[in-house]
């Protein structure tokens, strides 16, 4: 019986004599938009690392398909993950980048290249399938790893898939911040578990079903936006003391100028 | 609906494409063959090339031309088949070094790897002769090759380890590295030098500039074990390869076993590289130049790259190695000497596009 929902419990992390992270509990299932909020440094990245399989946590326990995975190949199958920044050895085009993450979600031949046109569109890049990825601005480049790791996701042949996204929005534009926000939520639509690091505190209240903060290596805060943010969540996350705001969806909004 | 249409309308041609380099490939490398048979001292027709080796394969080799068929199955086809063999492996060697240094401008020449299996080498050439009362004639024979495979799998490791830190090559410390392993290697290479007879001391001058003419059936067939490695390894590493161009956390989230592939890929250039290095001596920049013109031609993908870039530095080379034996005759040219002629200034051009682009 395999797990369908990823769990990490009391997961801790040493790096440098210093814990990273000290005991954090964090669950995703499929369906739903988790989204990491933190300062700097506060350990969303190492955590993340964790739950993709690609570090293993000094104390504490992680369950759930990604962790049950025999190998690599295995992994790549339940999970794919879009990391902050990519340096690509050769020019590739980016039809080319994404067409990896369709075979390593298991799927080739005619049918991965369709799930790569889909997944280029998806991020508004319809067209860019023979444009090398070098050639291509730093925002587009970011999509196209988002459209890889998209593709990767869609081609996986189980009910139980993961995407893991660090920063997706770190160079993107307004209006490709909230085309992320967006997919995000479709991809949880279409059954699939999605866990984001996000630094915009609005941005994160938008794309979150479930919201989680971590300071100083523990969670210290799990639930909907609407639920935890408040004054307190905020100066006790960033250290910054600013009111608040509710927008007319009830959504909560913090403006920086507000601040004291 | 119409944008994706019409991307897949213009992929299929694209994909056609490899298939096509490959072909290509295979046609100059078949061309380079077929003219270093015809081409030397002895003119021969391409008609009697062909009737030579098609009674030579099937065993009738004295219904031809008793001269024509010494010259052709003795001495030229080994010859011309060991130019395919390395220039065929140096060049997908080159091409996986390139993909695990994550770096177009690595060549086994250059980082060293060459340098440390020419030490292996070497020191079988002076020092077998002590050996050789209490070893077996079968064993020596397959000594330089296993020396050298030893020589060039400490070097890899060597470059890899020193340049690559947390996945990420600094071509400045790779380049580097290589260069103090040629000097290190040089130097012990100078000692031996003074152990060495006469006779050792003229085999090791030429061989250390590279050549092929003292080829035989007996090399092919002790250099095959150890290259086919590599061959054989190359449909398996590729897509691999690809993903490791996104860097190493990124191949291991789209299901590279990472540790592993560097590992095959390290043992596999080191066999390859050595068995190159122990029949022809250091051949330079094949290993640049052939993967470097296929990338140009049909992009970095390595389902197309290694097997087209191992035909196209076979043709390469055999052509390199008729131009050795045919410019200067009845003398010859070093091998080593034509490919660096050719590949150097090759690789400064690379150098200074790279430099003008800023990512050197």
């Amino acid at each position: 019986m395999t797990a369908s929902a990823i769990s990490a419990c009391g997961v801790r992390r040493i790096i440098g004599g210093r814990p990273v992270l000290d005991g954090v509990d964090l669950s995703v299932e499929t369906g739903e938009v988790v989204v990491l909020i933190g300062a700097n440094g506060a350990g969303k990245s190492t955590l993340l690392k964790i739950i993709s399989g690609e570090s293993a946590p000094d104390g504490g326990h992680v369950g759930g398909p990604v962790a049950e995975a025999r190998n690599a190949a295995a992994m790549a199958r339940v999970r794919a993950v879009v990391p902050q920044s990519v340096e690509l050895a050769f020019p590739f085009t980016a039809f080319e980048i994404v067409r990896l993450g369709a075979e390593s979600g298991g799927a080739g031949g005619r049918a991965a290249d369709r799930l790569c046109d889909a997944a280029l569109s998806d991020v508004g890049l319809a067209g860019y399938g023979d444009r090398k990825v070098s050639s291509l601005s730093g925002g587009e480049a970011q999509r196209v790893h988002l459209a890889r790791a998209i593709a990767q996701v869609r081609a996986m042949p189980g009910p139980t898939r993961f995407l893991l996204l660090d920063e997706p929005t770190a160079s993107l534009d307004l209006c490709h911040q909230l085309l992320v926000v967006r997919l995000a939520r479709r991809m949880a639509e279409e059954g699939v578990g999605v866990l984001a690091i996000l630094h915009d505190i609005n941005l994160a209240c938008l794309a979150a079903t479930r919201l989680v903060a971590l300071a100083d290596g523990r969670v210290v805060a799990d639930g909907s936006p609407r639920e935890i943010v408040d004054d307190a969540l905020i100066e006790r996350v960033y250290a910054v003391q600013l009111a608040v705001g509710h927008a007319p969806s009830h959504l909560p909004f913090v403006l920086p100028q507000a601040a004291g | 609906m119409t944008a994706v249409a019409g991307d897949g309308a213009r992929r299929l041609p694209r994909l056609g494409r490899g298939a096509l380099a490959i072909a290509a490939c295979g046609a100059i490398a078949l061309a380079a063959g077929l003219t270093a048979l015809s081409a030397g001292a002895a003119n021969l027709s391409l008609g009697t090339v062909l009737t030579t080796l098609s009674a030579g394969m099937s065993g009738t080799r004295d219904t031809v031309d008793a001269g024509a068929a010494a010259i052709l199955l003795d001495i030229r086809l080994p010859r011309v088949l060991l130019a395919l063999m390395v220039g065929a492996c140096l060049a997908v060697s080159g091409a996986i070094l390139q993909g695990l240094f994550r770096n177009p401008l690595a060549d086994p020449g250059l980082v060293g790897v060459s340098s440390g299996a020419a030490l292996g080498a070497i020191s079988v050439i002076v020092l077998g002769v002590h050996a050789a009362p209490i070893l077996p004639e079968a064993l020596m024979r397959h000594f330089l090759p296993i020396a050298a495979f030893v020589g060039g799998a400490i070097s890899t490791f060597l470059v890899y380890r020193l340049s690559t830190v947390a996945g990420r090559t600094s071509m400045a410390t790779m380049l580097l590295t290589g260069i103090a392993l040629a000097a290190l290697t040089g130097a012990m290479t100078g000692i031996l030098t003074y152990l060495s007879t006469d006779q050792q001391l003229r085999e090791l001058t030429f061989w250390s500039m590279g050549g092929l003419s003292g080829a035989t059936w007996d090399k092919v067939r002790v250099a095959l074990p150890f290259m086919a490695p590599a061959f054989c390894a190359a449909p398996f590493l590729a897509s691999a390869l690809d993903r490791l161009a996104l860097g190493e956390s990124e191949a291991f989230h789209l299901g590279v076993r990472v540790q592993t592939v560097k590992r095959v890929a390290i043992l596999v250039i080191a066999a390859g590289v050595g068995a190159a290095v122990s029949v022809s001596g250091i051949v330079g920049f094949v290993g640049l130049v052939a993967p470097h013109l296929v990338r140009l031609a049909v992009g970095p993908g390595h389902r197309t790259l290694l097997p087209a870039a191992a035909l196209l530095g076979a043709g390469l080379l055999a052509f390199a190695d008729l131009a050795a034996r045919t410019i200067v005759a009845p003398a010859e040219l070093p091998l080593g000497i034509v490919t660096a002629l050719i590949g150097a200034p090759f690789f400064l051009y690379l150098l200074l596009q790279r430099s003008r682009a800023g990512i050197l």
